[in-house]
């Protein structure tokens, strides 16, 4: 509930053809015009990182392409040449005839590059004409009103004076809705009807539960959603408020609540949302824009930044993930059929093991003299892994010694439970690994012959819930016997539906996203 | 120059995805690069390009490569197309 912002994105572009003296320099004018726009997307790529999951920061990867199109590079040079014209006005007749063309195909999935095209152009003739992007700055909590809002837009907005977002095109579907979803901003779109009796400042009500917009409500609405708001946000804070101690069910079966994290954001999430500790920390997502193999003191000060910020709690590091899915300038991927079933994780890691495993072994060592450090074996697939990297561990430690850095003492190694060779046979790991950490969504997608990535067989992942909690709970009595812990990370650990059944099993800790912490624990509160 | 005509498999055909794909093999190669399809001609390192084309599931369009890597070229892009865009 707010005051609505209307947003006038249609403030139409002045576009003049002129003559010009320089073709040579308008041609170089345009050229830096493209590189400044891939530097503002992937600027904007950087800061969504963290908020939206793969799928969606595929959205920018697209706009990029576009924006490195040999074509329409060629099309507009050509067209400023032969018509000896200003280059905004160049983009702007290239990019529509583009659109039209487009548009004329009449697919769906084709017109949405069309609307990218559209924004593009814009941004394209804005950095051209040296004009800012007409952006929102909101002074007062507001819910924004427009006919559509671009992307980059809403990625640059600042998202704690935004209370709603409505729109009168795109579907349920679009990037909009799909950012605004992640972003936790509520939202309507494809009201085109009502958006039209909108005024500036009325106010308004988005109920996106019953997916209701209501304009200029009564006295009765607006007490019957203040209730409703203020008794939302009061069970959230107390929530967070609890979120910091430690939890037990009412019956005192106790459960660590740890995070999932990749970057410092994440970590100070953590902290603020009051994990008990970090449960899974995803090194690989540190590097991903990295222009070369990360050296030893490159890992040592990155995690240094990181685990600084939530400095005495356990921290759970998971070696490198890196496979042939992720596309690295500085690893010379070879293309394979199945990513996920290929050279990745450790396998690649020992592949390149002087420029990979090794600086980031040693960085961790060195790094747990400081830290409670416990180390994450991703992808062992079977005992010889498992000894090849445990050996491995030893290897570098006793050499660092050797070499006059002491490290105070081995620290605990464990397995990432994820391959269901691993998963079904405990009794072959038990004894000598110190701690085990079920990936729920690789071991999904192992189990249902299901890839993660396609959405054609996403479906058959659910269905491989049931098995799974019989693995984690044949495993975690043999675990217990031998006083080892079992921990769960991936989607099933913040599945409520779970919840009592992990306790039940006595599992030792659930890994999540921060944000969702303060719930679960609020739910295993109230768990007899 | 060499060109060789095939049928597109799959099933929606040069879309967003697989013209996207096409583009980013064909740019591996130093040749140029050429779809012919109803008397239009598209940059096939362009995926902007190709996607104006329209081409669809079951059509018929002519591959062109012109340059020192043109049969290897020619090789990979039929092969992709043939694999319905797998790589």
């Amino acid at each position: 509930m707010g005051p609505a912002f209307l947003l006038n994105e249609n403030y139409s572009l002045n576009i003049i053809k002129s003559k010009i003296s320089s073709i040579e320099s308008e041609i170089k004018q345009f050229k830096q015009a493209l590189l400044i726009a891939q530097a503002k997307t992937l600027d904007l790529k950087q800061k969504m990182i963290n908020s939206l999951s793969k799928e969606e920061i595929k959205i920018y990867d697209a706009h990029l392409e576009i924006l490195k199109d040999p074509e329409l590079e060629g099309k507009t040079i050509d067209f400023i040449k032969s018509n000896s014209c200003n280059a905004d006005y160049a983009v702007h007749e290239v990019t529509a005839e583009y659109t039209e063309i487009l548009n004329e195909l009449g697919d769906p999935y084709i017109s949405a590059r069309a609307d990218d095209i559209v924004m593009l152009s814009r941004m394209l003739i804005l950095i051209l004409q040296k004009k800012e992007e007409n952006k929102i700055t909101l002074n007062t909590p507001s819910i924004i009103v427009a006919d559509s809002i671009t992307t980059n837009q809403l990625s640059s907005i600042d998202k704690n004076l935004v209370l709603g977002i409505i729109t009168s095109h795109g579907g349920p579907t679009d990037h909009v809705a799909i950012l605004s979803k992640a972003l936790g901003i509520p939202s309507l779109v494809g009201l085109a009807k009502s958006i039209s009796k909108i005024k500036a400042g009325s106010l308004l009500i988005i109920d996106c539960a019953k997916a209701q917009l209501i304009l200029n409500p009564s006295l009765f609405y607006i007490k019957k959603y203040d209730l409703l708001l203020l008794k939302e946000k009061h069970e959230s804070s107390i929530q967070l408020k609890k979120s910091h101690n430690n939890v037990t069910t009412k019956s005192g079966t106790s459960i660590e609540i740890n995070a999932n994290i990749g970057s410092l954001d994440d970590a100070k999430k953590a902290k603020s949302f009051g994990a008990d500790g970090i449960g899974l920390f995803r090194t690989e997502l540190c590097f991903l824009n990295s222009e070369k193999f990360p050296n030893e003191n490159m890992h040592y000060s990155v995690y240094e930044s990181i685990l600084k910020e939530f400095p005495e709690v356990k921290h759970t590091i998971r070696l490198l993930d890196f496979g042939s899915d992720k596309p690295l300038s500085y690893l010379n991927n070879i293309k394979e059929e199945n990513p996920a079933l290929g050279s990745r994780a450790l396998r690649l890691g020992f592949k390149h093991y002087d420029n990979l495993l090794k600086p980031q072994i040693r960085a961790l060592l060195r790094l747990s003299n400081l830290f409670n450090i416990h180390i994450l074996c991703p992808m062992i697939a079977s005992e010889e892994d498992w000894i090849q990297i445990k050996e491995t561990i030893i290897l570098e430690f006793n050499q660092l010694n050797s070499e006059g850095i002491k490290i105070n003492h081995l620290p605990r190694v464990g397995i990432m439970v994820e391959i269901p060779n691993v998963a079904f046979r405990p009794e072959f790991y038990i004894e000598n690994v110190d701690f085990f950490s079920f990936g729920t969504n690789d071991l999904a997608q192992f189990l249902m012959a299901a890839d993660r990535t396609n959405e054609s067989v996403s479906n058959y992942l659910s269905q491989s819930k049931e098995s799974i909690l019989i693995l984690i709970k044949n495993f975690t009595e043999l675990a217990h016997k031998e006083g080892k812990e079992v921990s769960v990370c991936g989607e099933l650990a913040s599945d409520e539906k779970c919840l009592s059944y992990f306790l039940n099993i006595n599992i030792n800790s659930l890994s999540m996203p921060p944000s969702l912490i303060p719930k679960i624990k609020n739910e295993i509160r109230n768990t007899i | 120059m060499i060109e060789k005509i095939i049928k597109i498999k799959d099933e929606i055909g040069f879309h967003a995805r697989t013209s996207s794909l096409f583009a980013k093999q064909a740019s591996a190669f130093q040749s140029e690069i050429f779809i012919e399809f109803n008397d239009k001609k598209g940059n096939g390192k362009s995926t902007l390009s190709l996607m104006t084309l329209g081409v669809k599931s079951q059509d018929v369009i002519k591959i062109c490569a012109n340059g020192t890597d043109e049969i290897k070229a020619l090789e990979t892009l039929e092969e992709l197309i043939k694999n319905n865009f797998t790589t």
